[in-house]
């Protein structure tokens, strides 16, 4: 199975009690979080940077723009400080500084993350839309969660999920193009998407799409009005991750 | 449909007959003195199907080897045939591309082959694109990829095409085809006693890759692929390009800073990889390149530099 996938899935099955908590160490494949802007990409990095630094691997690197505004809150004993102090906050300003960041990361000394996250690329990228120059970042992304993993040692791994705004209508072809090549990156997807709202509550509709290699798998995510967030696998029985389901019975995004 | 090399043997290919029958077809096309990089992969040897990727079927690469060997006259002009010069032509088509080809016969026994060269001139339309701008090859016509290309021979010729969508379907670069990964491996285990690459393999890559795999074997075999390595263990490739110019290949993802991997592999997903990105696989395999120790701070400097060697 897919261990970061695993992880962000352990922070979405968190709150369901569903999540078995499978520990097992394998490569752990990149993850692209889409969706639209206010799709609650950000509040689901944050679980997994808590999740990943409740398991007590090694730091976890959050990369954004700006400094998040307010901490997500979250249900459970998930918030403690303790875990808070395992993250490590980095705002690179500008896509230079971000390169440069990632291009260092070698030089970094102390224990090497266990899970890095990047949040808002589509900030990063807006500066050069060329191809090349965001296969670059992605590629560099990459490589720096590649060589955190050298690093951590054999058997533990680093993870990568990245978020990525998305346009909430089509857009034009340029992004269309970049998408489909971070696609290319990134094989593991998960997309976000607004589902039928309730009573002063927003629903989302996670779909986590293990780039070919799993199955299909979905959650409604559900952010109450006090920014609590609750998150109930979708279809509502159990998902059963060792089964081989074709795709749940959900319409596709 | 089957444009004429010189030789009339090198008509229709042999359906279902053994892989001989290919074999003797680019010996004669060899013959007939055509570009070397037929007879670098040393057709006097018989393929043995039992080792080629299960999705192609005998003939499928029979029919795939005969249209490489046409490949040049046929895909520089659909259906119209200059008499008399289809020999030529498909002699001076390679060569003009590879100008360091005969080297990559390390690899084989077969002698080089000058005098195509000559013939280069007779071809108005051959693609002299300089190795500085490979996506040129692909302005100058369909044809001109035809190397990069596999999976699309000519109209004429449709049986590659079907063995094509097989391997091109996009798995994305951070795997490869779980057929290139099994020959990387089989390739791997043949030489790990020092041997050289098998012929055989030489013909699958060329079959995969086209005229990239000539491409690369060629920078392999000029020692330009090497391993950055530093203190905390991040490593990257560097190539030294035909050009003299030197590309920053990750390896880890695919990623490589020549012009060729932007255009062909990125924003047109036509190529799975550049030769520079081949060369890299092709000397992890064979256990040949050069190594390199810098300091941390000084990869961080190659690093952050290879976004700026975009043509």
């Amino acid at each position: 199975m897919w261990q970061m996938a695993e992880t962000l899935r352990r922070a979405l099955n968190l709150g369901s009690a569903a999540g078995p908590g499978k520990n097992t160490a394998e490569a752990e494949p990149p993850l692209l979080l889409l969706g639209g802007p206010g799709s609650g990409k950000t509040a689901l990095l944050f679980a997994a940077a808590l999740e990943a630094a409740g398991e007590g691997r090694g730091p976890v690197l959050f990369l954004s723009r700006r400094p998040l505004q307010s901490l997500p809150r979250r249900t459970g004993p998930a918030l403690d400080p303790l875990r808070l102090q395992k993250i490590r906050f980095q705002y690179p300003p500008s896509t230079r500084e971000l390169l440069r960041l990632l291009c260092s990361a070698h030089e970094a000394r102390g224990p090497a993350p266990s899970l890095l996250l990047l949040d808002g690329l589509e900030e990063y990228l807006v500066e050069d839309p060329g191809s090349q120059e965001a296969a670059y970042l992605a590629a560099l992304l990459l490589d720096t969660a590649v060589h955190f993993s050298h690093r951590v040692g054999p058997g533990r791994g680093c993870g990568l999920i990245v978020a990525l705004q998305t346009q909430e209508e089509g857009g034009d072809s340029g992004n269309a193009l970049q998408l489909a090549l971070l696609q290319r990156y990134f094989p593991a997807q998960c997309w976000l998407q607004s589902g039928a709202p309730g009573p002063g509550q927003c629903c989302l509709r996670a779909s986590l799409e293990p780039g070919g290699l799993g199955p299909r798998e979905e959650w409604w995510v559900t952010f109450q009005p006090n920014g609590e967030m609750t998150i109930t696998p979708w279809p509502t029985q159990v998902v059963d991750t060792s089964s081989h389901k074709g795709s749940s019975s959900g319409s596709q995004p | 449909m089957i444009s004429a090399s010189a030789s009339p043997a090198a008509a229709p290919p042999a359906p279902r007959r053994s892989c001989s029958a290919a074999a003797g077809l680019e010996d004669q096309a060899s013959a007939a003195g055509r570009g070397a990089e037929v007879t670098a992969l040393s057709p006097a040897r018989p393929a043995r199907p039992a080792r080629r990727p299960a999705t192609l079927t005998c003939q499928q690469r029979q029919q795939a080897r005969a249209s490489a060997a046409r490949r040049p006259s046929a895909q520089r002009r659909p259906g119209s045939r200059r008499p008399g010069k289809q020999a030529h032509r498909a002699a001076a088509a390679p060569p003009s591309r590879r100008p360091q080809q005969t080297s990559s016969q390390a690899h084989s026994q077969k002698p080089v082959h000058g005098s195509p060269r000559v013939l280069c001139a007779l071809r108005p339309r051959a693609p002299e694109v300089p190795p500085l701008a490979p996506n040129a090859r692909r302005l100058a016509g369909p044809p001109a990829c035809a190397g990069t290309q596999v999976y699309v021979t000519s109209p004429s010729s449709p049986a590659p095409e079907n063995a094509g969508p097989a391997m091109a379907a996009p798995t994305g670069p951070l795997t490869l085809p779980a057929v290139v990964e099994e020959l990387l491996s089989e390739m791997a285990a043949a030489v790990r006693d020092g041997a050289p690459i098998p012929d055989e393999h030489l013909l699958s890559l060329k079959f995969v890759f086209g005229s990239s795999a000539v491409q690369a074997l060629d920078l392999v075999d000029h020692q330009s692929v090497t391993l950055i390595s530093s203190p905390s263990g991040r490593c990257v490739y560097q190539v030294l390009g035909s050009s003299g110019r030197t590309y920053t290949c990750l390896a880890s993802c695919h990623y490589c800073s020549c012009p060729a991997f932007a255009f062909s592999v990125l924003r047109k997903g036509d190529s799975l990889l550049c030769k520079h990105l081949l060369a890299v696989y092709l000397s992890q395999v064979t256990r040949t390149c050069q190594q390199l120790s810098v300091s941390d701070k000084q990869l961080t400097d190659i690093l952050s530099a290879e976004k700026t060697q975009e043509a």
